[in-house]
């Protein structure tokens, strides 16, 4: 679904991706672990077409009916209409843009895309309801402004939320665990969880071992100054949370 | 005075209604060119000449003739029915109902004599608000002005009241200049908007419309303006407006397309009397629009909120000046003022003065003013277009939801109504936008 092939980005000259290699099945689940600045959330952002990063070098397939294609050369919303959501690990926020009617623009512009004919509000608006039921989640959610004076925790629920209506094929998770309590985080797992499927691949960035207990991934890889410098099964994750990151620089050099 | 209009030259008409006001009359016939370039407006002795082109409308020679109501046929509220057009043409009233009356002002002491169904209150009203010395531009109006409106509201009135202002005069220059007066009468509550167009074939138009407006006891009253002139166009409307105690006003300017616009509002409160000032500028090219308010509190528990936004493209540029005052007798009186600028062309330009004179000691006061480049928003626009929301459609919402508090306040179907202009302009605006970020 997804090869990444050297890929190097800098942001405002500073090269912060030095050579990353990935290839992503579908209906895979990869962590990418890392100490802080290893260039975890670059890639995330990369992959998912922010601006502010420059790619340097280096190409990124992404297979769209059957076929790869360069996502390189796909425009921000492009990339997410064919199917590419990133969860932010700090959602924005919009006062003055209600959370309804910004789920309903996103997802209509990903059925149009698609070729799928949009449901009337109505449906949606029922549809929806029984999305975020399913999430345990606040319906008052959808009555407020997208983000706005929503808690961390809350920000992520609605990120989840997202992820769910729109449903991508490749779903990365940017340290979306941060600053939840134990009660959120499993409520999360569980929106994750209910996204897998043999077709669907996940990319989870993040620091802990704990949401990786609830979403167990078939791979984990660890990047270190901006390459991946480790992959392995989920063992590796455990040995990471144990020994913390100082081995696998000590093992390259 | 060169470049001046030739009309403003003769006063044969007024000096023989004005005679007794021979002080002020003076003063506007001796220094009107002086007193419209320095004063009020910026002007070359302050900073801001640089950004006012008032030059344009001093070298061009409109002529005021009558007001030709030839009114839009285009039905511009959709949702507002039964559509409501007040036409007068040299005081003759062409289409009006039953509170409404238009009049000349030439010979107003006339027409007020004549008025049975005004009683004498208002009719003095009416003559102290025209021999009042405010500005030059309500000079010329009080001066020159040989039409008008009277709009006096006895009974709360269940859809709003629609005026269209535009000309079908096809010369070069023409110039509507109106004195308007509304009345909102005790225990009642109105909608009013005032649509000022330009004219089809884009030839300049020069509004100098001066309203005043009396807002009596625990009555209550809408106004809103909107601007669907043209590039060509200047407009100039001041709205003088007195509360009563306990009255309630809502005000908002809507300025979209007149080159040079200046939205004036001025407003004396009494005692627990409150008001919302709102005003949206959505402007490019070279667009000028100087929103003008002033806020004067007399009485105690009085509120008033200032709010106002713009979003300049290209080389569009705004001025907010904003004014409140608080009188010792205005005790436990809660006031703000706040201009929010939103900058998307390199050379678009913004300056905003929210002022506040206060000699109470018990008060609630906020002021604020903002001017940031809209690329300063470029992590808003990523998210939602991270959505697969298009560029455009992404600024699109980001622009509507920065603009949503300005409309609150608002009825819903003048909301309805401005919102379908905004969204329409947005749409012009397309390209504009997707220069921003290059």
């Amino acid at each position: 679904m997804l090869k990444i092939q050297n890929l190097k980005a800098s942001i405002e000259g500073e090269a912060i991706l030095k050579g990353v290699n990935l290839d992503i099945k579908a209906g895979e689940t990869h962590a990418i672990m890392g100490p802080n600045g290893s260039g975890k959330s670059t890639l995330a952002k990369v992959l998912a077409g922010e601006p502010q990063y420059k790619v340097t070098e280096g190409q990124i397939f992404y297979e769209v009916n059957f076929k790869d294609r360069d996502l390189l050369s796909m425009d921000v919303s492009e990339r997410a209409k064919e199917g590419i959501f990133m969860a932010f690990q700090y959602p924005v926020e919009v006062p003055g843009l209600n959370n309804m009617e910004f789920l309903k623009s996103a997802f209509h512009s990903v059925c149009r895309h698609q070729g799928i004919s949009a449901m009337e509000n109505k449906d949606f608006e029922k549809w929806i309801i029984q999305k975020i039921r399913k999430l345990e989640m606040n319906e008052e959610f959808l009555k407020r402004d997208l983000n706005d004076g929503f808690s961390g925790g809350e920000k992520k629920q609605n990120e989840i939320l997202q992820m769910t209506i729109l449903s991508p094929r490749l779903a990365i998770l940017d340290e979306t665990d941060s600053g939840l309590d134990i009660d959120s985080m499993q409520k999360m797992a569980k929106g994750i969880n209910q996204l897998r499927s043999k077709d669907k691949s996940l990319i989870l960035i993040t620091h802990y071992h704990r949401l990786l207990k609830l979403v167990r991934p078939d791979f984990v890889h660890v990047i270190v100054d901006g390459q991946i410098k480790q992959s392995s099964d989920f063992s590796l994750a455990k040995k990471i949370e144990a020994e913390g990151y100082d081995w696998v620089s000590k093992d390259i050099h | 005075m060169t470049g001046f209009p030739k009309t403003f030259t003769d006063f044969s008409n007024y000096k023989k209604t004005f005679s007794q006001k021979r002080e002020w009359q003076n003063c506007f016939e001796k220094q009107a060119g002086f007193y419209l370039d320095n004063l009020d407006f910026f002007s070359k002795k302050t900073e801001g000449w640089k950004y006012f082109p008032f030059q344009k409308i001093m070298k061009q020679n409109f002529v005021f003739n009558s007001f030709d109501t030839s009114l839009h046929k285009e039905k511009s509220f959709p949702n507002l029915s039964p559509s409501l057009l007040i036409s007068v043409h040299n005081g003759r009233v062409l289409s009006s109902r039953q509170q409404m009356e238009g009049f000349s002002v030439n010979s107003w002491k006339d027409f007020l004599m004549s008025k049975t169904d005004l009683d004498s209150k208002t009719k003095e009203t009416i003559f102290t608000a025209l021999t009042k010395q405010r500005n030059p531009f309500c000079s010329l109006s009080n001066t020159m002005a040989i039409d008008g409106l009277i709009i006096v509201v006895k009974k709360t009135l269940k859809q709003p009241l629609e005026i269209h202002y535009t000309h079908s005069d096809t010369n070069d220059q023409q110039g509507i200049n109106l004195r308007n007066f509304i009345f909102v009468k005790n225990n009642t509550s109105a909608q009013i908007v005032e649509i000022f167009y330009g004219r089809k074939e884009n030839k300049p138009l020069f509004f100098n419309i001066q309203t005043d407006c009396f807002i009596s006891e625990k009555a209550s009253l809408e106004h809103s303006r909107v601007d669907q002139t043209t590039e060509q166009d200047t407009v100039i409307n001041q709205l003088f407006t007195k509360l009563s105690p306990s009255a309630k006003a809502c005000f908002f300017s809507l300025s979209l397309n007149a080159g040079i616009g200046r939205w004036m509002s001025e407003l004396e409160q009494e005692e627990k009397s409150s008001s919302e000032i709102r005003g949206l500028s959505l402007l490019e090219r070279n667009k000028y629009a100087d929103h003008k308010v002033a806020v004067s509190h007399k009485g105690i528990e009085g509120t008033s909120h200032q709010l106002y936004k713009s979003f300049l493209f290209d080389s569009a540029k705004q001025i907010f000046q904003g004014w409140t005052s608080i009188g010792k007798q205005a005790q436990r009186s809660s006031v703000s003022q706040l201009s929010k600028n939103f900058l998307f062309g390199k050379r678009a330009f913004a300056v905003a003065f929210p002022e506040l004179d206060i000699t109470a000691d018990d008060v609630k006061a906020s002021h604020g003013a903002t001017v940031s480049p809209f690329s300063e928003n470029k992590d808003l626009v990523f998210y939602l277009q991270s959505r697969g929301i298009h560029s455009f459609q992404a600024f699109h919402l980001i622009l509507s939801s920065l603009m949503k508090e300005v409309f609150s306040g608002l009825q819903e179907n003048t909301e309805e109504f401005i919102q379908l202009l905004v969204q329409k302009k947005l749409n012009s605006l397309a390209q504009s936008m997707d220069k921003t970020f290059q």
